[in-house]
């Protein structure tokens, strides 16, 4: 069997158990797009692999094309991000990003922007304060990498330019409506107030250094948050597993004023 | 596999459910098969009665959610436990491992899975809930976790933990490390920082 060996680095982004000691491992690459591949042994305690196939690792690896599934023959790791790792909440929101990102990367298709920009708000998520706005970030600026950026500043039905107002944000057409649309249209779709819609702009126009010196943003964050979860679930067909959990650790995180770290 | 003029129906028949279980594959299965054609009718039998057997009489702990013939199971029906101590584990088979090393005399608590945000398994497909409710009528004192040391069993242990330290029950998880027989060479950062942490002082 003619073997050929790539070379790569990728995001683990998950891995399931098969069969006596090996896992199958999904990760997204820059190079080659989503990649899903047979790690094999490592399960085994004494693999030289196992450790490094964590999920929400950053590794540099070699992978052998087969007949059948990829094979994994190398692998080390470039940044395991254990911040991450040993907090729940950012745990949390790194497990939805991955998700998010692998949902809208192709097979063998080549997928830098998405890539970086996940790499990119790992490492963000490891030293901002203010992580729920690295989420809208990371969400809008994954919406115009891959063709789903949302229309803010013309009607997406036809096209009038907006005047600054408070407008429906439709799920169907990706974008805003103006007043002659919205009552034209069966379902609108939800509300956006007039600082929302400044918010959600100046977060697709600016880097995340600027973004973050932003303050009081947690009532338009909120408002935001509606309508994405709901223009995801529109343009992907399904829900995000990792979003119910990214919930729940939210509203405990709430809850209670500090989550304790395990020592 | 081989065609269905040349295999019988019910060779296929066992090749396909063998196949079926963890750890082995179709070559595997085959090898099984045929090695059962081999063997005596009594042994067949014997076989094939301890699988139904299994089905009728084992069931999962009301207390503990271990696998049992009885419920309560007899570690939560013994008299001579630790009550006021319980180890957390993923799975059935992690009890047997840690029964087997002889030196914990607590009570267990199986969750029967782990928290895998990226795969929508979340606390409440688990026995978590159960085992808050068991720490009170209990009156636990000290909690173990023995989850893996997998990202999953982690996240586990830090949701379960963080319930914990609002309760004021001493909690610990097991040192995580270098597995003996391995080589530093190969272990990654994470692991080795673990290890780091959890050094212990030469007497
Ligand atoms: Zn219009
Ligand atoms: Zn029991």
């Amino acid at each position: 069997m003619v073997r050929n060996i790539q070379k790569t680095e990728g995001i683990v982004i998950k891995h399931i158990p098969i069969g006596e000691a090996d896992r199958i491992v999904s990760l997204i690459s820059p190079s080659i797009g989503k990649i899903r591949a047979v790690a094999r042994g490592s399960r085994k305690p004494k693999s030289k692999m196992g450790g490094h196939l964590t999920p929400i690792s950053h590794v540099k690896l070699s992978i052998a094309t087969t007949k059948t599934i990829d094979q994994i023959t190398e692998v080390e790791t470039i940044e395991s991000f254990r911040k991450i790792k040993e907090d729940l909440s950012l745990l949390s929101k790194a497990s939805y990003m991955a998700e998010l990102a692998e949902s809208f990367v192709q097979e063998e298709n080549e997928s830098k922007q998405i890539f970086y920009l996940l790499l990119k708000c790992l490492n963000l998520l490891q030293i901002v304060p203010d992580t729920e706005i690295l989420i809208k970030f990371f969400e809008l600026k994954l919406f115009s990498l891959s063709g789903f950026k949302p229309e803010m500043i013309i009607c997406s039905e036809c096209g009038i330019k907006l005047t600054p107002s408070s407008y429906k944000f439709n799920f169907e057409s990706g974008g805003l409506l103006c007043s002659k649309c919205t009552l034209e249209i069966h379902s609108p779709g939800e509300k956006l107030s007039i600082n929302s819609i400044k918010l959600i702009r100046f977060i697709q126009n600016e880097n995340f250094e600027k973004i973050s010196q932003l303050n009081s943003t947690k009532n338009l964050l909120d408002e935001i948050e509606i309508v994405i979860s709901k223009y995801l679930k529109s343009i992907l067909d399904k829900e995000l597993k990792s979003k119910p959990f990214l919930d729940l650790v939210a509203k405990q995180t709430k809850h209670s004023i500090q989550s304790k770290k395990i020592r | 596999m081989e065609n269905d003029n040349t295999t019988s129906n019910v060779i296929t028949n066992l090749i396909t459910e063998f196949s079926k279980l963890p750890g082995i594959g179709p070559k595997s299965a085959q090898r099984l098969t045929y090695y059962m054609v081999k063997i005596t009718k009594d042994q067949a039998f014997n076989l094939s009665k301890a699988i139904a057997e299994l089905k009728e009489k084992i069931l999962s702990c009301s207390e503990c959610f271990n696998i049992t013939e009885q419920s309560p199971c007899g570690i939560c029906s013994s008299e001579t436990r630790d009550t006021s101590i319980i180890c957390v584990v993923e799975q059935p088979i992690d009890v047997i491992h840690i029964e087997r090393t002889g030196v914990y005399n607590g009570l267990y608590h199986v969750l029967n899975g782990v928290i895998s945000p990226i795969n929508g398994i979340g606390p409440e497909n688990l026995k978590i809930n159960e085992f808050f409710q068991r720490i009170f009528s209990l009156q636990i004192k000290e909690v173990i976790l023995a989850t893996n040391p997998s990202m999953e069993g982690e996240v586990t242990s830090m949701y379960i933990n963080n319930f914990l330290s609002e309760k004021n029950i001493k909690t610990s998880v097991l040192a995580r490390g270098l597995p003996i027989g391995s080589d530093l060479e190969y272990t990654d950062d994470l692991t080795l920082v673990k290890a780091l942490e959890g050094r212990k002082l030469l007497e």
